[in-house]
């Protein structure tokens, strides 16, 4: 895995080229299967048009610094340098790609610096007007990374030469952008998607839609974006009274990427003029919104330059370098249909700034930097349904293990350690550990917990922080529901991944008389049965002698938590009773602590007798049963049916006995529905089967 | 004043973790809540064979705002694994409601058949 920080200076809050720049950067990242990626926001995101896509990626992370340095609300130059090392501190970034001039000074000399990926536009572009302090800067920090960042050739050829050095370091990163949605488009609609700002001609955009609209009504600009810069604060009224009220105008205001993309997507020519301040032979910059109209396929005035001609060709029809220019290209476009002529043209051009050639050239140049395995915490009371996996998770992630006597022993003290050293969380049961870590986690993580069925009935469900929370995992459907229900847990909060059965290990041979041995594996506490079992035995007896019921596992009298309970204590004395009623001392055995996989092989029926109203989770030993070419009986508990093939349920005692006497009679009944169970608990329930699940989830988590 | 002192606190860390905890015992914090607004467009199933078709009708369909969500109307015993192998959609069990007479209680879903056209609200959320 390779874990990547971007810092870029500027607010997410804000729509403007650099934070699209930041949020697609950060996207194309987290494409790659072994990447994670956070971002550290400049400012808390109050406003998530840009981020909303962002945020439900699995694989990115936005980190707000105040949840790392409290006394930090906006990260900025002067405590960039304090804030990274914190997060790189925890998270152990392989490396940090930083944009923006002032904030990367501060970086030079910090210990991460050889980790420091610079990607910076806001230097001199005038080899004989920069300051000798600032080209200093770029050569220092050019031998201190491993890797430089920038947007275009021309700026690789540039910093070369301004430099004198080879380049060996410097990796074109285009501007990123994602691929449109194919879609019809609306006849004579003009687009404008960006800031506005005096030198983007907004102002004579609007003059020129005013002019058009004497010429012909019914082309219609589609304008994008409400961001003013301070160059046209004064006119901010002005503007937006223009642009809500020009007829052959639709001002949509600020969009998200992807409604952005809706729109765009429709319209057949875009408007990308700006002044020559900006456009000029000497820009080293490459216009985000120029490959955006190339990659939706939509032709676009704009002025002639150096880099515009390398782009998209000196003999590309479109190139104004007036507005009375413009205006005129605008109505040969429109009134001559030229836009669809130039749409395949525009394909060509762009296809070098695909962002899967840019995600290709980006593998490569990040591969330098070193990858590690993702850490992942457990952490629980009784781990007995999770240890088989360990081996399996040592594999794939670095183990570390927080494990606890009782649930009520949770240190917070070894928590907090442990949490500073971990990637991924996952907690063992809703209990104490579940909410401590929901509680104070850092975002960077990922946290799971799984629940299985008593934490139903415990308060903290109830006080967990569903925000920090990845998913809930449920053995089953029915406690899915029951956790959702209880706790108001969102859907998209919980998910199912059953128990799972080391199907290879049952592979014992079967004692020939094993069809007369039934097995409750597991008696306590009272709710588990026993005395069903002990009418059921007393059914089969009636028919024949050699019927007789295994108990493995503890007495109730071994078990505090059950002896020293009223109830539970007169309910095994009443079994007790009840056995001796019957005359079943002889064939009630309690078997006390056995090794399953081995015992089972003289078991041939395993059963599952529990109350139907408070049911279990999964009841793993009649899986076990199957698994070890057993049969397994059940009595219809709640939410059974989601587990168990139908020929596992039975609605009563008698009828149970009654299946057993009728496999007595047809053994090839038996070995059919025996061979049928075994096939579906390894296709079901399968270790490599859950693991892989689990896997997937911790990976890529429920992508969308 | 308060904004004075705020920015003399925010000056020095441990004056202003003091301050801090000084207004957090006077003031406590609200609690964030988490809070979706994602639109749950529901498709009922009763088999697998179905799964194709609405997938492609929630293709043409789905934004940044919208979820899966399939009320499984088949065999139970089929719904875990049918989880496991889509863990991207949302599955619920109209079997459990039914057996269980317990209430549905999302929000914001949309009930939608994969062989109709989507309805024009679709356009506006």
């Amino acid at each position: 895995m390779r874990r990547i920080l971007i810092y870029g200076d500027v607010d997410l809050n804000v729509i403007d080229g650099s934070s699209v720049w930041l949020t697609n950067l950060a996207k194309l990242l987290s494409m790659e299967e072994d990447v994670m990626v956070d971002v550290l926001l400049k400012k808390r995101i109050r406003r998530d048009v840009l981020v909303r896509q962002l945020q439900k990626e699995y694989r990115v992370r936005l980190l707000y610094a105040k949840d790392y340095v409290d006394s930090i609300t906006e990260v900025d130059a002067h405590n960039v340098a304090r804030m990274i090392r914190r997060v790189d501190a925890l998270a152990e970034y392989s490396c940090i790609i930083v944009r923006g001039m002032a904030v990367t000074r501060k970086l030079l000399k910090e210990p991460f610096v050889d980790r420091l990926v610079p990607y910076l536009t806001d230097f001199c572009h005038d080899e004989h007007k920069i300051e000798a302090q600032e080209k200093d800067f770029l050569s220092r920090l050019y031998e201190r990374v491993q890797l430089f960042l920038v947007q275009t050739d021309a700026m690789k050829n540039y910093l070369m030469r301004l430099l004198q050095v080879d380049g060996g370091k410097f990796h074109i990163l285009y501007p990123i952008v994602f691929p449109f949605p194919k879609q019809e488009r609306l006849p004579k609609s003009l687009i404008y998607a960006g800031k506005i700002a005096r030198d983007w001609k907004i102002s004579e955009l609007l003059d020129m839609m005013e002019q058009l609209y004497a010429i012909d009504p019914s082309i219609t600009l589609h304008f994008v974006g409400d961001k003013f810069n301070l160059d046209m604060a004064e006119r901010r009224e002005e503007i937006l009274c223009r642009l809500n009220e020009m007829p052959n105008v639709r001002f949509y205001g600020s969009l998200s990427r992807e409604e952005l993309q809706q729109v765009m997507s429709r319209c057949e020519v875009g408007y990308a003029y700006r002044s020559a301040r900006i456009d000029h032979d000497g820009s080293l910059e490459v216009s985000v919104k120029l490959l955006e109209y190339c990659q939706a396929q939509i032709p676009m005035v704009l002025r002639r330059t150096a880099m515009h001609e390398e782009i998209l060709g000196a003999e590309y029809p479109l190139f104004a370098n007036s507005e009375q220019e413009c205006l005129e290209k605008l109505i040969d476009v429109f009134t001559n249909d030229r836009a669809e002529e130039l749409r395949e043209y525009l394909q060509k051009c762009s296809e070098r700034f695909s962002w899967a050639a840019i995600a290709r050239g980006l593998r490569t140049a990040l591969s330098r930097y070193p990858a590690r395995k993702a850490r992942l915490l457990v952490s629980g009371h009784d781990l007995k349904f999770l240890k088989p996996l360990f081996p399996y998770m040592r594999q794939e992630y670095t183990l570390l293990v927080q494990e606890q006597e009782e649930y009520t022993d949770f240190s917070v003290k070894q928590a907090k350690q442990l949490r500073n050293q971990a990637d991924i969380i996952w907690c063992e049961w809703l209990l104490t550990a579940a909410e401590w870590y929901s509680k104070n986690c850092y975002p960077h993580q990922r946290l799971f917990v799984r629940a299985h069925r008593f934490e139903a009935m415990r308060r903290f469900g109830r006080q967990l922080n569903v925000i920090r929370l990845d998913a809930l995992i449920c053995v089953s459907y029915y406690w899915m529901e029951e956790f959702m229900r209880r706790f108001q847990l969102p859907i998209e909060k919980v998910c199912v991944i059953n128990n799972f059965i080391d199907t290879e290990a049952y592979h014992h041979p079967k004692a020939e008389d094993a069809q007369f041995h039934l097995a409750l594996i597991g008696a306590l506490p009272k709710r588990k049965g026993l005395k069903r079992a002990i009418e059921l035995l007393h059914l089969l007896k009636q028919q024949d002698s050699r019927y007789c019921l295994h108990v493995p596992g503890k007495r109730p009298q071994e078990f505090a938590n059950t002896w020293n309970v009223e109830e539970e204590r007169r309910y095994y004395e009443q079994a007790d009773a009840l056995v001796k009623e019957y005359g079943l001392e002889d064939s009630v055995i309690y078997d006390g602590w056995v090794d399953v996989p081995q015992f089972l092989g003289q078991i041939g029926y395993v059963l599952s007798l529990s109350d139907a109203k408070i049911p279990e989770s999964f009841h793993v030993t009649p899986f076990e049963g199957l698994a070890s070419h057993a049969m397994a009986l059940c009595l219809p508990w709640e939410g059974i049916e989601y587990l168990y093939p139908p020929r596992c349920i039975l609605d009563s005692l008698p009828a149970m006995a009654q299946r057993i006497l009728h496999y007595q009679e047809h053994p090839q009944d038996y070995a059919a529905d025996v061979e049928a169970g075994h096939r579906f608990v390894k296709e079901h329930y399968d270790i490599h089967l859950i693991w892989q699940t689990i896997d997937d989830l911790l990976k890529r988590g429920r992508t969308r | 004043m308060k904004k004075h002192l705020i920015r003399i606190a925010k000056k020095n860390e441990f004056l202003y973790r003091i301050a801090k905890r000084f207004y957090r015992a006077v003031r406590p914090a609200a609690p964030t809540l988490y809070r979706s607004l994602d639109y749950l467009l529901a498709y009922p199933m009763k088999t697998e064979d179905e799964l194709t078709a609405i997938l492609a009708h929630y293709e043409t369909l789905r934004r940044e705002n919208t979820r899966l969500l399939i009320l499984w109307e088949g065999d139970p015993l089929c719904l875990h694994r049918l989880m496991r192998c889509h863990p991207q959609i949302l599955f619920l069990s109209m079997d459990y409601y039914a057996r269980y007479h317990q209430k549905l209680m999302l929000k914001n879903m949309i009930l939608l058949d994969a062989a109709r056209p989507a309805p024009a609200v679709l356009e506006y959320i």
